[in-house]
Parts: structure tokens; C-alpha cells; sequence
């Protein structure tokens, strides 16, 4: 049977109301192919692995100092040498997921770059960020084709894109800057068209998780390397999925990325703006700087209007990125060091507990994980601004982990619920 | 099984590949220190960073922070010492220059210094009373290629920064 006509079928049958929505979600239910087939609880559970991650990577840094130094020779090696190994089980392995390549892909990605990292640090080599960057973007690629996957390729745009902003802001010549313009286009194009082409071959829900990862793991790196990435990398992600969209994905599943993306974007900035770190952006650019929040909003804006159901927990995203629009310009605009005064914060802040708590009950009440999920990072968000200056980062470490745990247990717990609620959904439709 | 074996001999060819860039990076820093030409920074002062981290602070640096400033120039002002004349985003011509710390402001490479114990605050606090009696302090940077790193931190009669509690 074809999966795939018969869903398009459904579909039909949806608009044409020959069979109720329910109707249409249980048959779905029935006739998906569950191989394929990517539960929430398991993109979130993989946000949770990468929480839990970073916190021990966190906590590793805070307690580096204490750790013998032959220890810490061999740890900044680790983290290449056990992904590489991982890899090496998953390609021997007979059974495969779009999944696993892509959690594989993303922490590959990051084995690299915290291998990297650690050394430059254990070492004290002479750091040069924008070779780092370079290095990075174009070891990691390869692992786009090896695994099929658009963490990966992810991860080298942004790379790439760095790399290209850094270096024409460099007065290195006319045919220097005119290399780093070509090189950057033709890579990043190549990149993306890879990525237009995965997921035109793919099931949707295995973008969506690519992108929560890729946006997940931008915030997470750029908490455990100073920011490094943070701002612009937020930015790309969301121009990708821009691309994406722009390519004639009209299906309603395609805002799912940007929502997430969404989500890191404003939790991001809002670390930015608390911590005063958005200082790495240029002073002499007070449009540049706001350029993020703008394009968050339009992002939001699009698909609070294109969505046909306009509910309270859409209303409130738009509200959140509204909010950190309108303060980050005030921000660029009014303040010296370009850092939200105190009420900035505690205005932020209540945004995101306000978005929080809707999307939470929204989700308890329609069952729905998504809209959980970004209740429990948008509180997550407030707390972290909370603790973000009054603790030192063994606690900050301990706090990711926690955040991590919370996520994957809510998870397991709402996902066994969730099926509990959709069998006896199927039982009564079929009785 | 053909794919399969593609895919693990081009990630062994990669790994391969990844692994050889940090032990690229520990020989170029080895280079540095073997080949690198030494120079002497005076510091004009200095304070605790953390339980074991010194941050140091030179002369004509009121620059640092800079936006996209690469290249810092610096010529010999006095005896052997050096000092910081400005700051480039074209790479100069000159062998005396070290490259910025960070990419989108200008930051010296060399204003940490790193203790193995943890009395930074003391050291801190000892420095700043011999900085009062008139005594001085200097680094020692070797700078390769516009790579620099900081081999040491010295009163002027030569003692190591983190020796001077003994004194």
C-alpha cells in the first residue's frame, strides 16, 4: 500500500469533510509507518541527551583545574576518539535511523569542536577564532554525506558563514575577499540544496529534529564557549529555514522548525541582553545589532498569521518576540554598553513565564508534546536568567543536567499518556 | 555492504584527518616556543582574575576592544623592552606584530597569566605593594608569525611572578 498516496487521500477526504479531523488523525495513526516514525517525546528526549551533555561538559571546565594534568591530556582527546568510536558501531550496525545519524551527527559535531577547543585551552596554543572556526565548519562537513545529515551541514553553514563575515571585515585585498565571497556562496549553497534535497527524500518529522538540534546546540555552545556563535548562528538557522520554506514546503509541519528555532532565538537573546554579552555584536551598528529580533518577529509574525488557529499560546509567542524586538532596540538605541537595564529583564522574563505556562496547559490540556516542550524550555529560560549571575559554574552545570533530566522524565511520562489517550480515542471510533 | 564499507573507510580517512588538527595545533605552539623570537612587555599592573588566573595589564593598550582589529604593531621603546604602537586590520608588513585574541574586538594574547596553585590573590596583592615601592614587571612573549604566548611573568631583578611571596 502507498503510504504516502493514501495519506494525500486523507487529506482530501479532511478538506472535502467526507471524514471529521479526528477522524483522519486516527487513520493516519493506524496506516503510519511507525518505523519512520518520530515521536516528540523522542526529539525531546534527544534535547535532554544534549542538556545533559553540555552540563557535564560544563561541569568538566569548572573543575578543570583540579583535575591531573595527564588526566586532562587525555580527556581533551576524548570526546573525538569516543564519537568516532560511536559512529563506527552505528555504520557496522544493520538497523538505521534518520534519528540516530542525525543525534550521531550532532554529537560528533561537537566532539570536534570541544576536542578542539579543549586542547587549544589544555595547551594554551595561541587561539586564532576565525582559523577555529574555519577548521571546524570544514572537518565536520564530510559528515553530512557519511551520515546523510543536516545537523551537519548545519553546523558548516554557520561555520562558514563566520568564518565569511570575519574575514571580508578583515582588510585582507580585493582577491581575498573575493575568494572567502565565492567560496562562502558556493558552499553554503551547496550545503543547502543538500538540505533541500534530504528532506525532500525524507519524512518530515526528521527535519524537525534536525533543526531542534541544530538550534539547541548553537545555545548550548555558545553558553559553554562564551557566545561565541551564539547570535548570528540563531540567525542563520533561521534564514535556512526561510530557504526551506521559500522552496514550496506549504505543508503546516514546516513552521515546527521555526518555532523551535524561535525558541532558541529569544532564550538566546534574552541570555544576550541579560549578561550584557551581546557586546560582541558591533558598536557602530545599531541596525545590524537589531537585525536578529527583527527578523525573530517577522519569523513569528508569519506564522502566527498563517497558521489558520490563532490560540492563546501563539498569541504569546508573538507577544515574547515582540517584546524582546521592542527591548533590543531600546537597548542598541538608548544604552551604552548595550545591555537591558533591570526592568528589561524582569519585562523579558515575565514574557517568557507568561509563554511558559500557556503553552504548558495548552499542552496538558490538547495532549500535545510540542507545545509542552516549549513551555518547559521557556521556563527554563526564565530560571536560567535568574541563576545566570548568582552562581559559578559548577552550579550552572548541575542546572543543565537537571534541565536535561526534566525534559526526557516529562517526556517518558506524557508520552505514555498521550497513547494511553490516543488508543482509547481508536477503541471508541472503532466500537 | 559495499556503502558500508565507503562510509568506514572515508570516516576513518576523516578521523584521521580531525585528530591530526590538535596535534597540529600542540606542534605549532612547540615551534613557537623553539623558534619564536622573545620579547619583553613592561606590565603596569595586575590583579587576580580567579583562584589561580593573574590578568596583566600593559601600556598603550587603551585600544583593546577595538572592532575587527586583527593586527597589533609594536616596536622596541627602551633597553629591551617593547611596547604597543597600534593596532591594524591589514596584516603588516613589519615581522613586529601578534594577532588578536578574538575576532571581532581586539584583545591581547598575552594578558593572562596562569598559577598552578591557587594564591593568585596573594601574588596579586604582594605585586601590587612591590608595584608601590617602585619595583617593575615584565613579560616574556614569544611571538612567531604573528602567534604569540606568554612564557613568563618576572620582577625586574628577574624573579618569577609566582615566586615573589618568597621574598
Amino acid at each position: 500500500m502507498n503510504i504516502k498516496l493514501l495519506f494525500r487521500e486523507i487529506d482530501k477526504w479532511q478538506e472535502e469533510q467526507i471524514i471529521t479531523d479526528e477522524q483522519a488523525t486516527i487513520i493516519k495513526s493506524r496506516y503510519s509507518d511507525s518505523k519512520n516514525k518520530l515521536s516528540p517525546a523522542l526529539i525531546t528526549a534527544a534535547a535532554g541527551v544534549i542538556f545533559i551533555c553540555a552540563g557535564i561538559v560544563s561541569l568538566i571546565i569548572a573543575l578543570w583545574k583540579y583535575i591531573p594534568q595527564d588526566i586532562k591530556s587525555l580527556l581533551s582527546f576524548a570526546p573525538l576518539i569516543i564519537v568516532f568510536i560511536i559512529t563506527v558501531i552505528y555504520i557496522l550496525v544493520e538497523k538505521k535511523s534518520v534519528t540516530a545519524s542525525e543525534i550521531i551527527s550532532f554529537l560528533y559535531s561537537a566532539g570536534v569542536i570541544i576536542t578542539y577547543k579543549l586542547t587549544e585551552y589544555q595547551y594554551s596554543v595561541p587561539s586564532d577564532h576565525m582559523r577555529f572556526i574555519f577548521i571546524c565548519g570544514i572537518m565536520i562537513l564530510p559528515l553530512a554525506f557519511i551520515l546523510k545529515s543536516t545537523v551537519a551541514s548545519s553546523v558548516f553553514i554557520v561555520c562558514i558563514f563566520n568564518w565569511s563575515f570575519l574575514a571580508v571585515t578583515q582588510d585582507h585585498g580585493f582577491f581575498f575577499t573575493f575568494f572567502v565571497f565565492v567560496f562562502s556562496l558556493v558552499s553554503v549553497s551547496t550545503a543547502a540544496i543538500y538540505i533541500i534535497k534530504l528532506n525532500k527524500t525524507r519524512v518530515l518529522p526528521f527535519r524537525i529534529i534536525a533543526h531542534w538540534l541544530s538550534a539547541a546546540a548553537f545555545f548550548v555552545l555558545g553558553i559553554l564557549f562564551n557566545n561565541i556563535l551564539l547570535g548570528d548562528s540563531a540567525l542563520i538557522l533561521l534564514l535556512q529555514f526561510g530557504i526551506l520554506y521559500m522552496c514550496g514546503k506549504k505543508d503546516s509541519e514546516i513552521f515546527s522548525p521555526f518555532i523551535a528555532a524561535g525558541t532558541a532565538g529569544t532564550f538566546t537573546m534574552l541570555l544576550l541582553y541579560s549578561t550584557g554579552s551581546i557586546s560582541s555584536v558591533p558598536e557602530d551598528s545599531g541596525i545590524l545589532k537589531s537585525c536578529f529580533p527583527v527578523i525573530l518577529f517577522i519569523s513569528m509574525t508569519v506564522i502566527y498569521f498563517s497558521n489558520r488557529e490563532k490560540d492563546l499560546k501563539k498569541t504569546a509567542i508573538l507577544i515574547n518576540s515582540a517584546t524582546i524586538l521592542v527591548l533590543s532596540l531600546i537597548a542598541s538605541f538608548f544604552t551604552d554598553n548595550d545591555s537591558l537595564p533591570a526592568w528589561g529583564v524582569i519585562i523579558t522574563s515575565l514574557t517568557f513565564l507568561f509563554t511558559g505556562i500557556i503553552n504548558i496547559t495548552a499542552g496538558i490540556k490538547n495532549s500535545k508534546l510540542t507545545d509542552i516542550n516549549l513551555g518547559i524550555i521557556a521556563l527554563f529560560a526564565v530560571l536560567f536568567t535568574l541563576i545566570e549571575k548568582s552562581v559559578n559554574s559548577i552550579e550552572k552545570g548541575i542546572f543543565i543536567i537537571f534541565m536535561g533530566v526534566i525534559l526526557i522524565t516529562a517526556n517518558i511520562i506524557l508520552n505514555k499518556k498521550t497513547k494511553k489517550h490516543t488508543e482509547k480515542k481508536v477503541d471508541s471510533v472503532e466500537k | 555492504m559495499k556503502n558500508k564499507f565507503l562510509s568506514l573507510i572515508t570516516l576513518i580517512v576523516i578521523f584521521i584527518a580531525q585528530f591530526t588538527v590538535p596535534i597540529l595545533f600542540i606542534k605549532e605552539k612547540e615551534n613557537i616556543l623553539s623558534v619564536g623570537d622573545e620579547y619583553k612587555f613592561y606590565v603596569t599592573s595586575l590583579t587576580d582574575d580567579d583562584d589561580d588566573v593573574i590578568k596583566l595589564f600593559y601600556e598603550n593598550t587603551y585600544f583593546a576592544g577595538e572592532e575587527y582589529m586583527r593586527y597589533a604593531l609594536f616596536s622596541q621603546k627602551e633597553n629591551e623592552y617593547y611596547s604597543i604602537d597600534g593596532l591594524s586590520k591589514q596584516k603588516p608588513e613589519s615581522e613586529l606584530y601578534f594577532i588578536s585574541a578574538s575576532s571581532s574586538r581586539f584583545a591581547l594574547p598575552f594578558d593572562t597569566f596562569s598559577l598552578d596553585s591557587d594564591n593568585a590573590a596573594a601574588i596579586a596583592t604582594k605585586a601590587y605593594q612591590l608595584l608601590s615601592y617602585g619595583r617593575t614587571f615584565y613579560s616574556t612573549v614569544k611571538i612567531l608569525d604573528g602567534k604569540a604566548i606568554l612564557t613568563g611573568v618576572y620582577l625586574d631583578d628577574g624573579t618569577p611572578l609566582e615566586d615573589i611571596l618568597l621574598l
